[in-house]
């Protein structure tokens, strides 16, 4: 796990990709600093890690998209996966190497606050020290889902831009969801394409029929038995369950000064699922 | 050392590997033959647990490639058959992080690099970067990644596919000198290759072994015409009438006409049958001078030839 990780994080110095994302962050950081700290005097930080959330989805393809895509295509996974290393071992090396970039880009701009709070600045330090705690666990998601996006192609344009558009979508899902109908019947219809998604990926990873059949029944029946007995759990369900799970909505408790432990604990599994995912990615490669 | 046994790999519907099985001693050196696409890199791939099986199963030393993964590893250095090379490394660090990643011990790390780097013949490149580095030596940065970790067997997926002739001698010498103290897989599809170094040769073809023997006895037992080139002064349709009519004589044919008044003549005999002394008594006879008299060589291009071809006849 040591040497992944060093070599990656050597990999992001010797090639300009480090580079070029530290400075994207800083920049981005350093724009709505000057708006809200400098021009309208305002020394609230957690405005500015509020506005960076979105476009911080833009810059962390830049960290994940070369992760497992490079080595697919140079071919160098041979080596790594031939090696007497274990594969959730080589997954976590470079996860961590690209969270400890992120992790640094975001130390660096803790210069910012500190700056307004040593000019003189009232800066609410808990508020900020919320913030960034919880820009670091929404970083982490990210990176996760960035790394799980480049395990699944060897072309790394491919990889960044289907991380953009992931992104994109995990961005704007409660924003989605409270758009669509919200009659119960409507959502009984989503819970039941997701049954049936989930049926079918079923069937691709394991190929039995039965299991598929009894997962599938057994998901629809009881989300109609639900519908006709608790009619109530369908309302604005679809909101509710993209609220639940929605990485955005979390974060910004963390910077209107709410430190909610079970968001945290939320972050953290997500991440832990993620990565899992990954490994599981790879694993079945070697399989198929 | 090895043993694959009953190796079954499947793609979708393609069926990569047919129920492959061999076994390999300590200290043999064994080449994999076969066109591209039978299945070599395949089994390579299964046996260094970067792919895994459908059926079967791989044991080195006794462990398990699926369920003693890392046991099982530590004993096998691999090449690729694209050298799997950090571009944007120097060599140095490249091996480095070989050893790191081989969980060479710290002590032994640079001692280790300098004993590989001098046996490969890459110490004068070892400060710079391997993206600017020559195909040889890319390859020779390959096998030393392969050495590193001193693995007993060594398994190297087409080494000079790609190089130059100078730089294919300097590659086989290299692993002739590997040969005496490592068991040795190579896989190649050019046969003189194989011929020069391996104890054994297994041909594959379309997922499965064909044959498998020394070098040697595939030549003898393979080939079962007997085939000879003849180089005769005289009239063109006198000289073939009458060696064809010679008994033992299978098949003659006019090949070219290299000399004035001459014609060349390829003859196969039938099996076990020799034909030279009838064939010269039928020339003194007639006064046709016999210019040249050769049995053809056979060599593993024939061979392999042969028994992929046969095979794909049987199937058509």
């Amino acid at each position: 796990m040591r040497a992944v990780y060093l070599k990656e994080l050597r990999s992001y110095f010797t090639t300009p990709l480090g580079y070029v994302f530290m400075a994207f962050m800083l920049v981005l950081f350093g724009i709505y600093f000057m708006l809200y700290g400098l021009i309208y005097q305002n020394a609230d930080y957690s405005y500015v890690l509020d506005a960076v959330t979105m476009l911080i989805l833009f810059a962390l393809p830049l960290l994940t998209m070369r992760m497992f895509s490079e080595e697919m295509k140079n071919k160098t996974d041979q080596l790594l996966f031939t090696s007497p290393v274990k594969i959730w071992k080589i997954v976590m090396g470079k996860y961590l190497a690209a969270l400890t970039l992120f992790t640094l880009a975001l130390v660096i701009t803790m210069f910012q606050p500190i700056a307004l709070s040593a000019l003189g600045g009232s800066v609410p330090i808990q508020k900020v020290a919320g913030g960034y705690i919880g820009f670091f666990l929404y970083g982490c998601c990210f990176t996760a889902i960035g790394m799980l996006i480049s395990s699944a192609t060897e072309n790394q344009l491919v990889a960044a831009i289907a991380s953009i558009g992931v992104f994109m979508l995990i961005f704007l899902l409660d924003g989605i969801a409270t758009m669509l109908p919200s009659t119960r019947a409507f959502a009984l219809g989503v819970i039941i394409i997701a049954v049936l998604i989930v049926a079918f990926l079923i069937y691709r990873a394991v190929r039995d029929i039965y299991v598929t059949g009894i997962v599938g029944v057994v998901g629809i029946g009881a989300a109609v038995l639900l519908f006709f007995f608790v009619p109530s759990l369908y309302d604005n369900l679809l909101v509710n369950v993209a609220d639940w799970c929605s990485l955005v909505i979390r974060y910004s408790d963390f910077y209107t000064g709410v430190f909610d432990f079970s968001n945290v604990v939320f972050y953290v599994s997500f991440t832990v699922f993620i990565v899992f995912l990954t490994i599981q990615v790879i694993e079945k490669r070697r399989w198929s | 050392m090895i043993e694959v046994k009953n190796l079954v790999k499947r793609y979708g519907n393609h069926l990569a590997l047919d129920n492959v099985s061999f076994t390999i001693e300590k200290g043999e050196v064994v080449g994999f033959l076969g066109p591209n696409g039978a299945g070599k890199s395949t089994t390579m791939n299964i046996i260094t647990g970067y792919l895994s099986s459908t059926e079967g199963e791989v044991l080195v030393d006794g462990l398990s490639v699926l369920d003693n993964p890392e046991k099982a590893k530590q004993k096998i250095g691999y090449l690729p058959e694209i050298p799997p090379l950090y571009t944007d490394m120097t060599v140095n660090e490249y091996l480095s992080f070989v050893c790191d990643l081989k969980k060479v011990p710290m002590s032994q790390k640079a001692e280790m690099i300098t004993r590989i780097t001098k046996q490969v013949r890459i110490n004068d490149v070892r400060k710079r970067l391997i993206r600017n580095l020559s195909k040889g030596y890319k390859q020779r940065v390959g096998i030393a990644q392969a050495l590193i970790g001193q693995p007993e067997l060594l398994i190297l997926d087409e080494p000079t596919v790609g190089l130059d002739p100078k730089q294919i001698t300097e590659v086989r010498d290299l692993i002739k000198n590997l040969s005496e103290d490592h068991t040795l897989i190579i896989s190649s599809h050019i046969l003189a290759e194989v011929q020069a170094v391996c104890d054994r040769v297994i041909i594959i073809n379309r997922g499965r072994i064909v044959a498998e023997d020394t070098p040697d006895n595939l030549a003898k037992t393979a080939v079962k015409s007997n085939k000879l080139e003849l180089r005769i002064k005289g009239s063109k349709n006198d000289v073939l009438n009458g060696i064809s009519q010679l008994p033992g004589i299978k098949f003659a044919e006019i090949v070219r006409i290299r000399e004035e008044g001459a014609v060349d003549v390829n003859v196969e005999t039938e099996e076990e049958a020799d034909v030279r002394e009838a064939i010269f008594n039928f020339c003194s006879e007639n006064h046709y001078p016999i210019l040249m008299m050769k049995t053809s060589e056979v060599n593993l291009e024939d061979i392999f030839l042969q028994i992929t071809g046969e095979r794909e006849a049987k199937r058509a």
